[in-house]
């Protein structure tokens, strides 16, 4: 499992941002205790339809900034509950950081007892190229 | 058609010979007659809609001789088949992970990446690790079903030398307190068995072919793969290609009676959020 960072120009984030919207209610959906096995099911097959769409979207028209690995999450997860800024913190755990935040999220990792220099380094090349960041499981 | 039900049927009773599924075999015998009576109900024969009433005759024979194939697949005198119909069960997995402090680890360890309160990546990192860890929980579905069945589960994976390079069997079992039938493979009292274990879509199986036969080269004694009922959905020129050539390496094949699915859904439940 690799967390891929991407560069995308506002037109491709606009054209993401009611399929990743989507996404992230069907994946919590999958953890919903009350839904029967065919409501499952049906979650499950719509939900794969769009990772693949949104998949090839990236493949296609976004720029990868960089990955980190299943073991540098691990690392990251602990690093991020030293910012006490919840906004900041929501960002890190969304898909989408929009250029326009990038200098603040930027400083609050630089700022953390021991900066996790990958990640800062695919969001400074971000804001260089001044692409919005989508962040995306694979 | 019916020489295909005929043929389906010596085919349970070749892999139930001598065992009490013979009685088994003799109540699908009975679908020998499936062209006068399907399911206990006779089919009229009336001249008008006759042409509907084959095409539905054609279709509910169909329907039968699939029925026959697949039993004969999930076929066992362990009681193992009702068995893997609870695999996808959440109050079974919560079970389960009492007795893996493995599979406890990395479900707690999800647990607490969904708390306080999960973000969007968080769910996506969960949902993406559960759905290939039931792979995992499908082997040790197997291990607890069968467990009790042999003096000793290897705890370990072990490596095994074949000519393809090194393979690790997902599950060994040592000694068989009984013999017993699992599918068309009959394990004698005593004798280990060797299992390799997919769980997922038929796409997934399908690709899986070519790998699972040179997993099977570092089995000894009994040879066994257990799939996910997913696998009858791979066209049936396909299965019967890879079942012949398994047969020729000594092997055996098993469907379990859940999908993959059904798994992936009981996993996620399981969750103690």
């Amino acid at each position: 499992m690799r967390q891929t960072y991407y560069g995308v120009d506002p037109s491709v984030r606009k054209e993401l941002e009611d399929g990743l919207r989507q996404f992230n209610r069907l994946t919590r959906s999958l953890f919903d205790r009350s839904a029967d096995s065919g409501k499952l099911e049906g979650l499950r097959k719509e939900r794969d339809t769009l990772q693949d769409e949104i998949q090839a979207k990236l493949t296609q028209s976004g720029q990868v900034l960089g990955f980190l690995t299943e073991e540098q999450l691990e690392d990251l997860d602990k690093l991020l509950k030293e910012i006490e800024d919840p906004e900041i913190r929501s960002l890190l755990g969304a898909n989408h950081i929009p250029y326009g935040c990038l200098e603040s999220v930027i400083g609050a990792l630089i700022s953390l007892p021991q900066p996790p220099r990958n990640l800062i380094f695919f969001l400074e090349r971000a804001k260089q190229k001044r692409f919005h960041v989508i962040v995306w499981i694979m | 058609m019916l020489s295909d039900l005929s043929l389906a049927f010596e085919t349970v009773k070749k892999m139930t010979e001598n065992t009490e599924a013979v009685k088994q075999a003799g109540e699908v015998k009975n679908l020998e007659f499936v062209d006068t009576e399907i399911g206990g109900r006779e089919i009229p024969n009336t001249e008008s809609g006759q042409g509907l009433e084959l095409q539905d005759q054609s279709r509910l024979m169909e329907e039968q001789n699939r029925e026959v194939k697949e039993a004969a697949y999930m076929s066992d005198d362990i009681g193992l088949r009702e068995q893997t119909q609870e695999f996808g069960d959440p109050a079974y997995i919560r079970e389960l992970r009492e007795s893996y402090p493995n599979m406890d680890t990395v479900l707690s360890k999800n647990e607490e990446i969904l708390r306080d309160p999960g973000s969007d990546l968080a769910y996506q990192r969960a949902a993406d690790t559960l759905e290939r860890y039931k792979g995992t929980v499908f082997e040790n579905e197997i291990k607890d079903s069968l467990g009790d069945r042999f003096e000793l589960t290897e705890s370990k994976q072990m490596t095994v030398e074949t000519e393809y390079g090194e393979t690790k069997p997902d599950v060994v079992l040592r000694g068989a307190l009984e013999e017993m039938r699992i599918g068309d493979l009959t394990v004698g009292k005593g004798e280990d068995l060797y299992i390799e274990a997919k769980c997922g879509s038929a796409e997934y199986i399908r690709n899986q072919m070519g790998h699972m036969l040179e997993q099977v080269e570092g089995h000894e004694q009994n040879s066994l793969v257990v799939v996910t009922r997913d696998y009858l959905d791979i066209a049936p020129d396909v299965r019967a290609e890879f079942e012949k050539q398994l047969s020729e390496k000594g092997s055996h094949l098993y469907v379990a009676d859940v999908r993959a699915m059904d798994i992936s859904n009981g996993l996620f439940s399981s969750l103690k959020l």
